[in-house]
């Protein structure tokens, strides 16, 4: 922990760097989202736009996490304390995204998706809450 | 000290104190005190709880007697101008019925047993435990409370709004708790949306509590309180504190996330083309998702129940030590299993939606970390039971509760175990089988541990023992009615009874009197089950009143306790004066060995508490682990 | 008595309370704020719409995410100079920090009032139309240059958008237990700027009052509306309420002993068939009970209501506090000042659901066939897509097969015309552009509808038929703003809470300071530590929100 003048001192320069990098890594965030010779991947936003961004948001805010918090010098529970924060919220997010992509297809109870034209049939029959039976003219639209 | 000091009153503790004395407001409304704090908190929670139980009266009353009017002896109590719109004719509706049962669930759930375990005991207890002055900081702690109490308040006074109260189930699933209540043209006027206000509350209240805990656990504890000395009561509070630490923020994300989709017409929980009978299609721009709501609610779900459990199991550890003269059998195993089971309650939540349409993959983790956790579980209550073992056992009011805990959790505990298997949940969820279950480790579990706490430190609170003779007839008539409500349950359950079901069950008579369930019981042979149950319900309403009254009059005419610590025990909180006054201790306090040193061959008396100083010629006791002193 | 380690270090953990504090208290702000974004990914996973992608305009938040982080250096330069007991130099870097705080709440409440007065409409067709909303218009007004008192004003003095539904109406009538009072008010307002039409009671309304009484005229016919009116009413009819519910929960429980003594074999269940409670006989003692008051509207009258305050019909429609209006409806468009974008994803999703050609489905759309401004823009819109197939093919070229370009153009550069892209077009044909300060303010502020004119973005009068969905961009109008509007909002408060915080050592902390400036510093250093968080919190926010 920082304590004496020369090491804030110290501190203080690292700060000013660190906050250098963050304005940095914040342009290059933008740049990679909407420069279309940095963008990996297929044109437009894709999976690897997704990550990429994620990775430097996460550089990003670990600088935070480290240095202007400083993590890097914190006692040995504080980071059980904000590490379990992290870990749960981890499970959370990721146990959540399986529930979500691992659906139930048990044919006892799922037939698979419906024929196209089935459903297209009760498509065209819908049961909107249309407005009135009887209505003005419509307004001929402005040229 | 010697462990027989004669009684300090509170008023010596001042003697160091240059404060001069708070006004009646400072001293006993707006205490930052925990103690002051923790009374307010049990006395508020005892109060929710007994709302709470009038709310199930009624509901057990149209589940026995569907279609009659409710009896005068229990309609007495509304208006009739609340009866005329909430009865029809006199018999409780099933909207009356759905209102009661959601409020059933939140009060005595988030009003009554989290308070009362963890704020009223976690308070009380735990800085007299560890041998601190007060919780780090005292006056997050009286915020807690009163947030909690305004939280409470505004829940309950929806009960008076044209809408009433909220009626979508304590769970309170959207779509149908987006909706319900939402021909009220001012949303902030409608019981469900009020329902989630006072839920952001009381989430803050226990945020704020649970910080206050655990930073206090971590750095208020005396000289010689390492980690493996504590008591284990101060363990489960700090595992407590974890859970809800931890686990309530997404209910608060969902709770804000529903408040929106009511007053800002979002559609984060409504899917889309959502058609109701009073509106048609609804005008929601749809495409969210009520399973959402679901994984976010559930994820606290969980681990609330084990924030639940703890505080009762708190109690319990510290009272059979005390009243079998033996330490607690396997301390360290306790210990682990409890962090353990902390750890593992955020990984098993979705076994409370295996019906929602999960796939096998994320539905087999579920069921694998469901059975894992009832490890942890098992070892607690096995640990407990051995402690017993070869104990001379004392059956004070306290030991009484405790020990009837140990069967009535383990067979909830038990009967919880089918629910794990998503093949038995199949059919099994949404019956009575899962309502005697989680009543079982609630009610004649959770409670009687949290009886017997109160029944143990209200000597050490007041100076007086509660009397025994009214503790008996509180206990045994409790334990015969509560077996009566709930194990019929589990059979009623196994033979397809519906929960939610206002009427008993008899209107699937009607239309499915002889369908079969797997075990090849009917509705018709078990509806009559009904009656017995809600007499027994009403039976343990009865019960309760010789304990209001113990409460009350042993304050006043109880037998005076003869020592600051009348049950010789060997933990901290027996070492201050009766009551604890401001500071608590007279004397900061040294810790020179474990929490339960009794029975020791190398001691005359049978207990050697942990603030007592080892005598000349004895070493100091050995640190049991050398890694703890290090934090 | 005090309590130990809140400022120095308790020696085995080597924290102070507030340290171990503030960091459980961040572990639970990761899970809150987790909590919403794992709800945004499932939100943008299972969307049945076209997720909107770079929605937003990307000049706020870059600029918020610029005051941020130097406000995170600034507030850390704060603590240095405590620690360094450098008093001036706390307060300059601390109020820094403060003001950075409010340009970023400066910043962000412009973002949203430009959401908040933005209209969104999805027709039936899932056609999607963006713009401003005209206002109404008196009689006679210049509609291309309003003057401000041409305006229509409503009985709080607010201007009219033009979105209202408007009836004919010649009856009201209210539901005794659930009218409610502030719309009262407002039909009472709106009858009187309208020709001071008169709204009174339809007939006389009979009833007993006592029980054994005679019916007699309670209210009579042509008594005006008031809310008084109506609160009487409806005590009256909680009190004839009560009274009948008592005295049929009593006929029902004679009639319940009656059977139940009458079976003692049977339970209470198999009997309620059997229990039948005589209505006659009770109704004799019966007090009246009025549900509905009817009011008849006089002359008819043209009233206004928000689209979301009533359920229309052809003859008579309902409002959601269950008032019956009775009467014409007449023609109720959305009518747009200024449209600002037409966007055709969603009905293209609809229509590759189907089976069906984009381009086909798009032709027969509702705004395709009713507006020359759309065909003239979907035309100069498709040579710019065929421009940009055919550079994205030059450049990247082909995949293995020969035949499937490396990359193409996404559904949004296809199927999208956003305001950009009008002016474009305007400015294409003839349009003079807009200096570079003005171009700028539209990054913060919208299009300028004022200087590029209805040219570029034109009149459209959509018919209330053709709506499915309308909203202004706010919670309600898709899930992407909900969760967008929440987290940013949550957000934002946490800027404002720690903000507050921070002031309050700014302005308050000088007696500290004195005191004990260690103390003061440790505080800082906690709230130091919460504003890092905010501005962590927002790193993943920005490019999550506003570049994903």
């Amino acid at each position: 922990m920082a304590d004496t003048p020369e090491a804030i001192k110290k501190a203080t320069r690292l700060y000013l760097i660190i906050g250098g990098a963050l304005f940095v890594g914040t342009v290059l965030t933008v740049l990679v989202a909407t420069v279309e010779a940095l963008d990996i991947g297929r044109h437009g936003f894709d999976m690897a736009d997704c990550i990429l961004g994620l990775i430097i948001a996460t550089v990003k805010a670990s600088l935070v996490a480290v240095i202007f918090m400083h993590l890097n010098h914190e006692k040995k529970a504080i980071y059980w304390i904000f590490g379990s924060g992290l870990v749960f919220v981890s499970f959370m997010a990721a146990l959540i995204a399986l529930a979500k992509g691992d659906p139930q297809e048990d044919p006892l109870f799922y037939d698979g998706r419906p024929a196209l034209e089935e459903k297209a049939a009760e498509e065209s029959a819908p049961p909107v809450e249309a407005a009135p039976a009887e209505v003005a003219p419509t307004t001929a639209a402005q040229p | 000290m010697s462990a027989h000091a004669t009684p300090h009153t509170g008023h010596d503790a001042h003697h160091d104190d240059h404060h001069h004395d708070p006004g009646f407001l400072r001293k006993y409304v707006f205490s930052t005190d925990h103690k002051m704090i923790g009374m307010q908190y049990g006395i508020t929670a005892m109060l929710f709880l007994a709302f709470g139980f009038y709310l199930m009266m009624v509901m057990r009353w149209s589940i026995a007697y569907p279609h009659q009017p409710l009896p005068e002896w229990m309609s007495w109590v509304f208006s009739d101008g609340w009866k005329s719109r909430w009865l029809q004719d006199g018999k409780v509706t099933g909207e009356t019925y759905n209102m009661f049962g959601a409020m059933h669930g939140t009060i005595m759930v988030f009003l009554g047993i989290v308070p009362l375990g963890f704020g009223a005991f976690g308070n009380y207890v735990t800085p007299l435990q560890i041998g601190a002055v007060d919780m780090a900081f005292p006056k997050l702690n009286m915020m807690s409370y009163w947030i909690y109490l305004a939280g409470g308040l505004i829940m309950c006074a929806s009960f008076f709004m044209e809408s009433g109260a909220a009626k979508s189930g304590w769970t309170n699933y959207s779509p149908l708790a987006g909706f319900a209540d939402g021909q009220i043209v001012n949303q902030w006027l409608a019981g469900q949306t009020q329902w989630l206000v006072g839920l952001v509350l009381l989430i803050t209240s226990s945020l704020l509590g649970s910080v206050n805990f655990i930073t206090t656990i971590i750095n208020l504890r005396a000289r010689g309180m390492t980690w493996m000395r504590l008591p284990f009561f101060v363990w489960a509070m700090l595992v407590t504190g974890f859970l809800l630490l931890l686990a309530f923020p997404p209910l608060e994300a969902a709770g804000i996330m529903q408040l929106m989709d009511r007053v800002a017409h979002s559609s984060f929980f409504m899917p889309s083309g959502l058609f109701t009978k009073s509106e048609g299609l609804a005008d929601l721009s749809g495409g969210g998702s009520p399973l959402l709501y679901q994984h976010l609610f559930w994820f606290l779900g969980h681990p609330e129940v084990y924030v639940l459990l703890l505080p009762a199991i708190a109690c319990v550890a510290e009272i059979i030590p005390v009243n079998t003269r033996k330490p607690l059998w396997g301390y360290k195993s306790m210990v682990y299993s409890v962090l353990v089971l902390g750890f593992l309650s955020f990984i098993v939540w979705a076994h409370h939606m295996y019906l929602t349409g999960m796939g096998p993959v994320v539905s087999t983790w579920f069921q694998v970390t469901t059975v894992l956790i009832s490890i942890p579980s098992v070892i607690l209550l096995t640990a407990m039971i051995i402690s017993l073992w070869g104990g001379s056992i004392r059956f004070t009011p306290p030991m009484l509760w405790a020990c009837a805990f140990i069967p009535m959790f383990g067979i909830g505990g038990l009967t919880g175990l089918p629910l794990a298997f998503n093949l038995v949940d199949l059919h099994l969820h949404d019956t009575y089988y899962v309502i005697g279950h989680f009543h079982y480790v609630v009610a004649p579990g959770i409670l009687f541990g949290l009886f017997a706490g109160v029944y143990h430190w209200y000597p050490k609170i007041t100076g007086r023992f509660m009397s025994p003779t009214l503790s008996h007839l509180h206990f045994w008539p409790s334990l015969v009615c509560m077996n009566l409500i709930f194990f019929p349950m589990l059979v009623q359950g196994m033979a397809g009874f519906h929960r939610r079901w206002y009427n008993g069950g008899d209107a699937y008579l009607a239309k499915a009197a002889d369908s079969v369930n797997v075990f090849g019981n009917t509705v018709r042979d078990h509806i009559d089950l009904n009656i017995i149950m809600s007499w027994g319900a009403w039976a343990l309403a009865v019960a309760q009143i010789p304990f209001f009254i113990n409460l009350f009059l042993s304050w006043k005419t109880g037998k005076k306790i003869t020592s600051d610590n009348p049950w010789n025990a060997t933990t901290l909180e027996w070492a201050t004066p009766t009551p604890p006054g401001h500071g608590n201790f007279l004397e900061e306090p040294s810790v020179y060995r474990g929490p339960y040193e009794y029975s020791r061959p190398d001691c005359d008396e049978d207990y050697l508490p942990q603030w007592v100083a080892p005598k000349r010629n004895e070493p100091a006791e050995p640190v049991a682990d050398k890694h703890d002193s290090a934090h | 008595m005090e309590i130990p380690y809140i400022v120095t270090p308790r020696k085995d953990t080597g924290l102070t309370n507030s340290k171990i504090a503030i960091w459980l208290f961040l572990a639970s702000e990761v899970m809150l704020f987790g909590g919403f974004f794992s709800a945004y990914v499932f939100l943008r996973i299972g969307a049945d719409y076209p997720w909107p992608e770079r929605t937003l305009p990307v000049l706020p938040g870059l600029i918020n995410t610029f005051v941020l982080i130097g406000s995170s250096v600034t507030v850390v330069f704060a603590w240095a100079s405590l620690k360094l007991r450098n008093w001036r130099k706390f307060q300059l870097y601390m109020g820094i920090t403060v003001a950075c705080a409010a340009i970023f709440m400066v910043l962000k409440g412009v973002e949203y009032s430009v959401k908040f007065s933005h209209q969104a409409v999805r027709l039936t067709d899932y056609t999607v139309l963006e713009g401003h909303l005209g206002y109404e218009l008196k009689e006679g007004a210049d509609s291309h240059h309003p003057k401000a008192e041409d305006y229509e004003k409503d009985h709080n003095g607010n201007k009219i958008e033009e979105n209202r539904i408007r009836v004919e109406t010649s009856a009201l009538t209210f539901n005794t237990l659930r009218f409610y009072k502030p719309w009262i008010a407002d039909l009472l307002d709106q009858a009187k700027h309208h020709g001071d039409a008169k709204i009174t009671l339809t007939g006389d309304i009979k009833g007993i009052k006592t029980e054994g009484g005679k019916e007699e005229v309670l209210f009579k016919a042509g008594t005006p509306l008031s809310v008084d009116l109506l609160e009487e009413i409806q005590s009256l009819h909680l009190a004839a309420r009560s009274h009948n519910s008592a005295l049929r929960t009593a006929a029902s429980r004679v009639e319940w002993d009656k059977a139940l003594a009458a079976n003692p074999d049977k339970q209470g269940w198999e009997l309620s068939s059997e229990v039948n409670v005589d209505m006659e006989a009770l109704k004799p003692r019966f007090l009246t009970e009025i549900q509905s008051v009817p009011f008849k509207v006089e002359p008819a009258t043209r009233f206004i209501f928000k689209p979301r305050d009533i359920r229309e019909a052809a003859t008579q429609s309902r409002l959601r506090d269950d008032t019956v209006v009775d009467g014409k409806l007449l023609e109720s468009p959305m009518v747009f000042h200024n449209l600002d974008a037409i966007d055709f994803q969603h009905l293209v999703m609809k229509a590759e659901e189907k089976g069906i050609d984009p381009q086909i489905a798009i032709q027969n759309s509702w705004i395709m066939k009713n507006s020359e401004f759309a065909r003239k823009a979907w035309e100069w819109h498709n040579k710019k897509v065929e421009a940009l197939e055919k550079r994205l093919i030059a450049d990247y070229g082909f995949e293995a097969d020969g035949k499937t370009p490396k990359r193409e153009p996404t559904h949004k550069e296809r199927y999208r015309l956003g305001w950009k892209e009008l002016a474009k077009m305007a400015e294409d044909g003839g349009m003079a552009k807009l200096s570079f300060a003005d171009k700028m303010k539209e990054e913060f502020m919208g299009p300028n509808y004022a200087a590029r004119t209805e040219k570029t973005f034109p009149h459209l009068s959509v018919p209330r038929e053709q709506i499915g969905f309308a909203s202004k961009f706010a919670p309600a109008w898709n899930t992407y703003y909900a969760i967008y509007f929440t987290i940013t909002g949550l957000h934002g408060l946490h800027v404002v809470g720690g903000a507050l915080v921070l002031a309050y050592y700014l302005f308050f902390g000088r007696k500290m300071y004195d005191a004990n400036p260690e103390w003061l510093a440790n505080r800082v250093e906690v709230g130091g530590l919460f504003w890092h968080f905010v501005d962590l919190v927002w790193i993943f926010v920005f490019p999550i929100l506003y570049l994903m």
